[in-house]
C-alpha cells in the first residue's frame, strides 16, 4: 500500500464512514489515500479496506476481477472480514463476498467507480473504491479475396479472408465463416482459419460472402460486389473419394487414381441372370441384379452448348482399357452399350443430350487386371463450346482378385464326395467332413459323376474375391475364383468352375493358356497371412508358389516353374505379390502344399503372430522311427494293413530312401530360409510334423512324394483342422508315434486336429486332404484401395 | 592244333565251355540265337524250345541254376533266364498286365496324371528274370490299354501320346526295379542302357542314376566314368551320372565328384556334383550302413565341401553347398566354418561362412 493520494488501482483507505484522506498519517499501520470524495477522519483502530481491480481498463465487454483480501482490522487482527461490492458505483451493492473477491463483466462503455465495503467485528466498517474505464468495442472489418475469379464448372476456387482486421484485437484471433456461393447459408463454422476452398459445379453467378467475428461478438461482413462467374464446363463425376455417393466432394483429384482417391469398379465375372454365361461376356446388362455390379458415372448437364455449333465426345483411356471395359448409357429406361471392345474407344455425345440434363453412365469391367492391363481406366469428356475446348477426366480402377489365407473365417468347404467304388470312393474322408465341419461352414460337394471322380478340387481353382465400395458406403463383394491351368479333355473338374461355381454373385477368371505343368495347379499356390515390418508391408498377405532350378534331390539338373501366363496374372493383381517362389520342382506333383501350410494359433501371446507354419520334417519322422527301433520295435508295421505296408527297419535301413530323405530335409531347410527372409518369419514361427518322402519316377526323373500321408497337407476351417492320418508305427505306449507327435504339436496351438483316413482315396494317388478340398473364406477387412504394398520406401 | 588244345584246356580250367568246343545242342543253338532277337521272333523261341521236348526244358533249368553272370558271360546268361521265364513261368510276365500305374483310368485320376510304375514294380518284388525279359522285350510284352479304357473325351492323338508315355514309363520302371533288385546282372544292364547312345537322354539318365544305387562299384564306377567322359553328353545325362556316383560310397567316386565341382564346369554340372557329394557323405545313409571307412569318407567329403564354400568358386553354388554340408552333419565342419566366419577378411567368405554355420548348427541341433 502507498501513502498519499493515488489514482491507481490500489487505494486502501480509512475506516468507518468514508472520509477524505488529505494527508498521510504517521501511524504504525499507515494507510494510503483512497477515493478523493471520501472525507477521511480515521481513527487509529478502525478497519482498513483495500481494493484492487484487474484489469481496470478495457474494451467492452470484458471481465474484471476484484480483490479486497488485503483489507484488515488492526484492532482485531484475527477477525473475519466480510465484503460487499458495488461494481458499477450506483450505490447499490451488487454482491457479497465472504472471501473478499468478486468478478464483474462490464458490457457498456463508460467510467465506473467500483466500491467494496468491509465489515469487521462489532459492525465496524471501512470502504475502498477504484475506477474502471470501459471503452466501447469496434466491430471488425471483413475482407475477402478469391482466385480464380471465374471459369468453367467444375471450378475450384480458393478464398482468403486474412485481410480482415479489428482495432480492438489481433486479427489472428478473429474468427471467420464462409458462404461461398452467397446464398445465405454459411458453408463453414466460425473458425480462426482465414483460408477456404470450394468447388463450383453448377454454372451461374455467385457473390461469395464472409463474416468476421471479434471477441465481443461484433460481426463484420463482406459480400462480393462483382459476381464470381461459373460458366458451364465439361463435368464428369464418379465416386472418386469412395464414400458410396457422387457429390462435390469427389471433384478433388478425380483425374488420377492413387491409394487416396479414384473410383473403383468390378470385373463383372458372375452370372446374375443365371444363364450359364459370365455377365461380362455379352453386350447387355443382365437384369437389375447385374446393375449392382456396375458403377455409376455422371455427365453433368451443360447448359452452354449449342446444337449444330458445339461438339462433345466421351473417350475411354488408355488404349489397354478398351478391351477390358464397357460403358453403358442410361437412356429411356434402358442401358445401352456406349463404349465397348466391339466399337470405338471414343464416342460422340449429342449437345441436345447435354442440354437436357445429367447423363447417367455405368461402367462394367470385362476382365481382371492382367500382365498387359493394370486395371486403370479413365473417362474423358471433351466439349468444344464455341471453339473453346473444355475437358474433364475421372479415373477408375478395376478391383484386383484377392486370395485368402487359412486364417480367414471359412464360409464354405468344397470337396468331391465319392461313394462309387469304381471311381475310388473316399467316404472315410468325406463323411468326417460331413459330421465334423464347424457350424457356419457350408459343405459343397461336387458331383462324382458329372466331374468324373476327379477329386483334386484344390487344383482346378483358387478361392478369391473382388471388393469395392457400393452405394451408401457399403462394401460390395463378389467371390471370384481363379480357374487354374489343368489338363483338359479328361472329363474331370476342368468344367467345375464355369458349370458349378459360376452363379449370381459368384464369378471366376481364367488367366489364359500357360505351359502345361502340374505346378500350375492350386496346390502350388498358398497365401501367407498379412504382415509388415520396418521394411515391407503386405496388409493383404503375400502369395507363395513353388518352382525352381535347384534340380532333383539326387542332383539331376532339372527346372520347372508355374506357367508364365498364370504366374504373371497372379502378380498383376498387385496387392499380394510379387509371389515368393520356393523350390518344389523336386516333388512329383511339384506343389508347395506337400511341404507346408499355415494354421491358426489361438493361444498366441499378445503381440505374437496369430499363426504357425506347419512344416514337413523328414528329420522328425526319422527320429521318431529311431526311437521305436532303439526300443526294440524295428519290426513294427508302418502303414499297417495298407497296400504299401512296411516296417521301421525296412525304412531306416534302406540307404537309398535315407539318402532321399536326408536330401529332402536339406531342401526343405533351403526353402525355410527363403520363407523366413521374404515373409518376416523366424524359426519359432515354424512347427514341425513328421513326414518322410519316397521316390516316384516321372519323365525319367527321380522326383518325390510323401511316404506317409503328409500331415501338413491338412484342411483348415476356422480352428478345426482335418489332418491326414500318418499311420505310423505303434510306440511303446500303444500309440502311433507320428500321429501322437502331430497331435501334440497342433493341439498345443489351441486348434482342434481331427485325423482323417486319406490313405487309399488320396495318398496313394499322390495327394492328401488339402489337395482334395478348397475353402471359400471371408475377405480381409483391409480395403485394398488404400493398402500400401511392398517395400516401404517405394 | 596244339594252340587250340591249349586254349581249350585253359577254358576248361576256367570253367567255360565255348560253343564251338563241342557239338552244340539244339538248346545251345537256340540260346545263341536269342541274343540278337527281339519282339515276336524272340517270343517265338519259347515255342521252339517247347518243341525241343522235356529234356531240353530240363537242360535249360540246369543251366539257370549254374549261371554266374560274369563280366564276359552275363549277357548270354540273361538270355538263358529270359528263355526260362518264357518257357517255365509265362504267367509271371502276366503280372505286368495289371500295373495300375499304366492303367489310364487309374493314373489319369492321380494328382499328377501321368503313367509311372517304378515304385509299383519295386514293391511287387518280381523275379528279376521277369524284369529282364520285360526290359528287353518291352514293346512286345506290354499290352496297350484297350481303346475303351481311355476316357471317351480323349482324342486319338492324345491317346496315342499316352500310349507312348506308358511304354516309356514301363521301361523306366523296369530299370528302377532292376536297380533295386540286387541281381548280379542288374548293374550291367543299367550300365548298358546308360552307355547306349541310341537311347533318349531321359532313359540313359535314369539308368545312370540308378546304376549308382545298385552300389555295384566294380560295374557302376567305370560305366559312370565313361558316361561322364562321353563327348557331347547332354547335361541331363552328365548330371544323372553324377547323381549316381553319389551312391557309390568310395574314395574314387568322391574324387570324381570333386573334380566336377570345379568352376570350369557348367553351373548345372557343379551343382549336381555337389549334390552327389551330399549323398555320398550323407549322415543318414552312414547310419543305415555304418562302417569305419564310411565315417572317414564322410569327414573327407565334408572337408572338401567346406573348402569349396570358402573358396571364391563357392559363391555361385552356395545353395547346393549348404544343402550338401547339412546332409553330412559333421560337427568338425561347424568348427571350421565358425573359425572362417570369425577370421575372414573377405566379406563374401565371411557371409557364406556365417550362413553355412547357422544352417549346420540348426541341423546338428535338430539331431540332438
Amino acid at each position: 500500500m502507498g501513502l498519499g493520494f493515488e489514482d491507481d488501482v490500489t487505494q486502501p483507505t480509512g475506516f468507518g464512514p468514508p472520509r477524505r484522506l488529505r494527508s498521510a498519517l504517521l501511524v504504525p499501520f499507515a494507510i494510503a489515500a483512497c477515493s478523493t470524495d471520501e472525507p477521511l477522519d480515521q481513527k487509529v483502530d478502525d478497519p482498513i479496506a483495500a481494493l484492487s481491480a484487474t484489469p481496470s481498463r478495457g474494451v467492452a465487454p470484458f471481465e474484471v476481477v476484484f480483490d479486497a483480501s488485503q483489507s484488515r482490522d488492526p484492532a482485531f487482527p484475527t477477525a473475519s472480514l466480510v465484503g460487499r461490492f458495488d461494481f458499477d458505483g450506483d450505490g447499490n451493492y451488487d454482491a457479497d463476498a465472504v472471501d473478499l473477491k468478486g468478478t464483474h463483466r462490464y458490457e457498456t462503455a463508460g467510467t465506473y467507480v467500483a466500491k467494496v465495503l468491509i465489515t469487521s467485528t462489532e459492525g465496524r466498517t471501512a470502504f475502498a473504491t477504484t475506477s474502471i474505464e470501459v471503452i466501447a468495442n469496434t466491430a471488425p472489418t471483413a475482407a475477402l479475396s478469391y482466385s480464380p475469379g471465374d471459369g468453367n464448372a467444375p471450378l475450384g476456387v480458393n478464398f482468403d479472408a486474412s485481410g480482415s482486421n479489428d482495432p480492438d484485437q489481433d486479427a489472428a484471433t478473429l474468427e471467420v465463416r464462409f458462404d461461398f456461393e452467397g446464398d445465405g447459408t454459411f458453408d463453414t463454422e466460425y473458425a480462426a482459419a482465414k483460408l477456404g476452398s470450394h468447388t463450383f459445379n453448377t454454372a451461374g453467378e455467385y457473390f461469395p460472402t464472409v463474416e468476421v467475428r471479434d471477441r465481443a461478438g461484433a460481426i463484420g461482413t463482406f459480400r462480393a460486389q462483382a459476381p464470381l462467374v461459373i460458366r458451364f464446363g465439361a463435368n464428369l463425376a464418379a465416386d472418386t473419394n469412395r464414400d458410396g455417393k457422387i457429390d462435390d466432394a469427389d471433384e478433388l483429384d478425380e483425374d488420377s487414381w492413387t491409394e487416396a482417391h479414384g473410383a473403383l469398379f468390378l470385373a463383372n465375372l458372375d452370372d446374375d441372370d443365371n444363364n450359364g454365361r459370365q455377365d461380362a461376356r455379352d453386350t447387355a446388362v443382365n437384369g437389375n441384379e447385374d446393375v449392382r455390379d456396375l458403377v455409376p458415372v455422371i455427365i453433368r448437364r451443360h447448359g452452354g452448348v449449342v446444337d449444330g455449333r458445339d461438339t462433345a465426345t466421351l473417350s475411354l483411356e488408355p488404349a489397354g482399357a478398351k478391351n477390358n471395359v464397357r460403358v453403358f448409357l442410361q437412356s429411356g429406361g434402358r442401358l445401352a452399350s456406349l463404349i465397348s471392345p466391339e466399337g470405338n474407344a471414343q464416342v460422340t455425345i449429342a449437345p441436345n443430350d447435354l442440354l437436357a440434363g445429367d447423363l447417367q453412365l455405368y461402367v462394367e469391367g470385362l476382365n481382371t487386371r492382367t500382365a498387359v492391363w493394370d486395371g486403370r481406366a479413365n473417362l474423358r469428356l471433351a466439349i468444344t463450346v464455341d471453339g473453346q475446348l473444355q475437358e474433364d477426366v475421372v479415373s477408375l480402377r478395376v478391383a484386383p482378385v484377392i486370395f485368402t489365407d487359412n486364417l480367414q473365417e471359412a464360409r464354405a468347404l468344397f470337396v468331391m464326395r465319392i461313394s462309387d467304388r469304381r471311381l475310388g470312393e473316399n467316404l472315410a474322408f468325406a463323411d468326417v467332413l460331413r459330421s465334423d465341419l464347424p457350424n457356419g461352414v457350408e459343405l459343397i460337394e461336387a458331383d462324382q459323376y458329372v466331374f468324373g471322380g476327379d477329386r483334386w478340387i484344390q487344383d482346378n481353382m483358387q478361392a478369391g474375391y473382388q471388393l469395392i465400395v457400393g452405394p451408401g458406403g457399403t462394401v460390395l463383394e463378389m467371390p471370384t475364383f481363379a480357374q487354374l491351368q489343368r489338363p483338359t479333355g479328361q472329363g474331370g473338374l476342368e468344367a467345375y468352375v464355369p458349370e458349378a461355381f459360376l452363379a449370381p454373385d459368384r464369378g471366376y477368371f481364367y488367366p489364359g493358356r500357360s505351359r502345361d505343368t502340374s505346378l500350375n495347379y492350386g496346390g502350388n499356390l498358398e497365401v501367407m497371412a498379412p504382415f509388415e515390418n520396418s521394411e515391407v508391408s503386405y496388409p493383404l498377405g503375400r502369395l507363395v508358389i513353388g518352382g525352381g532350378n535347384l534340380g532333383t534331390l539326387g542332383g539331376v539338373a532339372f527346372e520347372d516353374h508355374m506357367g508364365e501366363v498364370q504366374r504373371n496374372w497372379l502378380n498383376a493383381q498387385g496387392v499380394q505379390g510379387p509371389a515368393v517362389e520356393i523350390s518344389s520342382e523336386w516333388l512329383a506333383v511339384g506343389h508347395i502344399d506337400e511341404t507346408f501350410q499355415i494354421v491358426p494359433y489361438p493361444q498366441a501371446a499378445t503381440g505374437a503372430k496369430p499363426y504357425k507354419v506347419v512344416y514337413a520334417s523328414p528329420n522328425l519322422a526319422r527320429q521318431l522311427l529311431l526311437e521305436v527301433q532303439s526300443a526294440g520295435g524295428g519290426n513294427r508295421a508302418v502303414f499297417a494293413g495298407r497296400q504299401t505296408q512296411t516296417t521301421v527297419d525296412a525304412i531306416l535301413e534302406d540307404p537309398a530312401l535315407m539318402a532321399l530323405n536326408d536330401a529332402a530335409q536339406a531342401r526343405l531347410d533351403t526353402n525355410k530360409a527363403i520363407l523366413k527372409a521374404e515373409l518376416d518369419l523366424k524359426d519359432e514361427d515354424f512347427v514341425e510334423v513328421p513326414v518322410m518322402f519316397e521316390g516316384f519316377d516321372f519323365d525319367g526323373l527321380d522326383l518325390v512324394a510323401a511316404l506317409n500321408p503328409g500331415i501338413q497337407n491338412l484342411v483348415t476351417t476356422n480352428n478345426t483342422l482335418f489332418v491326414p492320418d500318418p499311420e505310423g508305427p505303434i510306440g511303446a505306449d500303444g500309440k502311433d508315434v507320428w500321429r501322437k507327435s502331430a497331435d501334440a504339436t497342433l493341439s498345443g496351438l489351441g486348434v482342434e486336429p481331427i485325423f482323417v483316413d486319406v490313405f487309399d482315396s488320396y495318398h496313394l494317388n499322390l495327394g492328401e486332404a488339402h489337395c482334395g478340398t478348397n475353402v471359400l473364406a471371408v475377405p480381409y477387412s483391409t480395403p485394398w484401395w488404400t493398402a500400401a504394398v511392398g517395400p516401404r520406401n517405394r | 592244333m596244339n594252340q587250340t588244345k591249349v586254349i581249350l584246356t585253359a577254358l576248361l580250367l576256367l570253367g567255360s565251355t565255348p560253343a564251338w568246343a563241342a557239338p552244340a545242342s539244339s538248346l545251345d543253338r537256340l540260346i545263341a540265337r536269342a541274343h540278337d532277337l527281339r519282339g515276336p521272333q524272340f517270343l517265338q523261341l519259347g515255342e521252339e524250345l517247347e518243341a525241343l521236348g522235356p529234356e531240353a526244358k530240363a537242360d535249360l533249368r540246369r543251366k539257370v541254376n549254374d549261371l554266374r553272370f560274369t563280366a564276359d558271360g552275363w549277357r548270354r546268361d540273361l538270355d538263358v533266364v529270359m528263355l526260362d521265364v518264357l518257357v517255365h513261368r509265362p504267367t509271371e510276365v502276366g503280372r505286368l498286365d495289371g500295373l495300375s500305374g499304366l492303367e489310364p483310368r487309374v493314373y489319369l485320376s492321380n494328382r499328377r496324371p501321368e503313367p509311372s510304375v517304378g515304385t509299383e514294380l519295386k514293391a511287387m518284388k518280381l523275379d528279376p528274370a521277369v524284369l529282364f525279359l520285360a526290359h528287353y522285350q518291352t514293346a512286345e510284352l506290354y499290352r496297350f490299354a484297350e481303346r475303351g479304357q481311355y476316357p471317351a473325351a480323349l482324342s486319338d492323338e492324345v491317346q496315342a501320346n499316352l500310349r507312348k508315355s506308358e511304354l516309356r514309363a514301363l521301361r523306366h520302371g523296369l530299370l528302377i526295379a532292376l536297380g533295386a533288385s540286387g541281381h548280379p546282372a542288374a548293374a550291367r544292364t543299367l550300365a548298358e542302357v546308360a552307355l547306349d547312345r541310341r537311347q533318349d537322354e531321359a532313359t540313359r539318365g535314369l539308368a545312370a542314376a540308378h546304376l549308382g544305387q545298385t552300389r555295384e562299384v566294380a560295374v557302376a564306377l567305370p560305366a559312370l566314368q565313361k558316361v561322364l567322359e562321353e563327348p557331347k553328353a547332354s547335361t541331363r545325362i552328365v548330371t544323372s551320372a553324377l547323381a549316381g556316383l553319389g551312391h557309390l560310397r568310395t574314395e574314387e567316386s568322391r574324387q570324381l565328384l570333386v573334380a566336377y565341382t570345379r568352376a570350369r564346369h557348367t553351373q548345372e554340372v557343379r551343382q549336381s556334383a555337389i549334390a552327389g557329394l551330399g549323398t555320398l557323405g550323407s549322415a543318414w545313409v552312414a547310419a543305415a550302413q555304418p562302417t569305419t571307412d564310411g565315417v572317414a569318407l564322410r569327414a573327407r567329403t565334408a572337408d572338401v565341401l567346406v573348402d569349396l564354400l570358402l573358396s571364391p568358386e563357392g559363391a555361385a553354388v552356395e545353395v547346393h553347398l549348404l544343402e550338401a554340408l547339412t546332409r553330412t552333419g559333421e560337427p568338425q565342419s561347424l568348427a571350421r566354418l565358425v573359425a572362417a566366419r570369425d577370421g575372414a577378411t573377405d566379406e563374401g567368405v565371411r557371409a557364406r561362412a556365417q550362413r553355412a554355420s547357422a544352417r549346420l548348427e540348426l541341423a546338428l541341433a535338430r539331431q540332438r
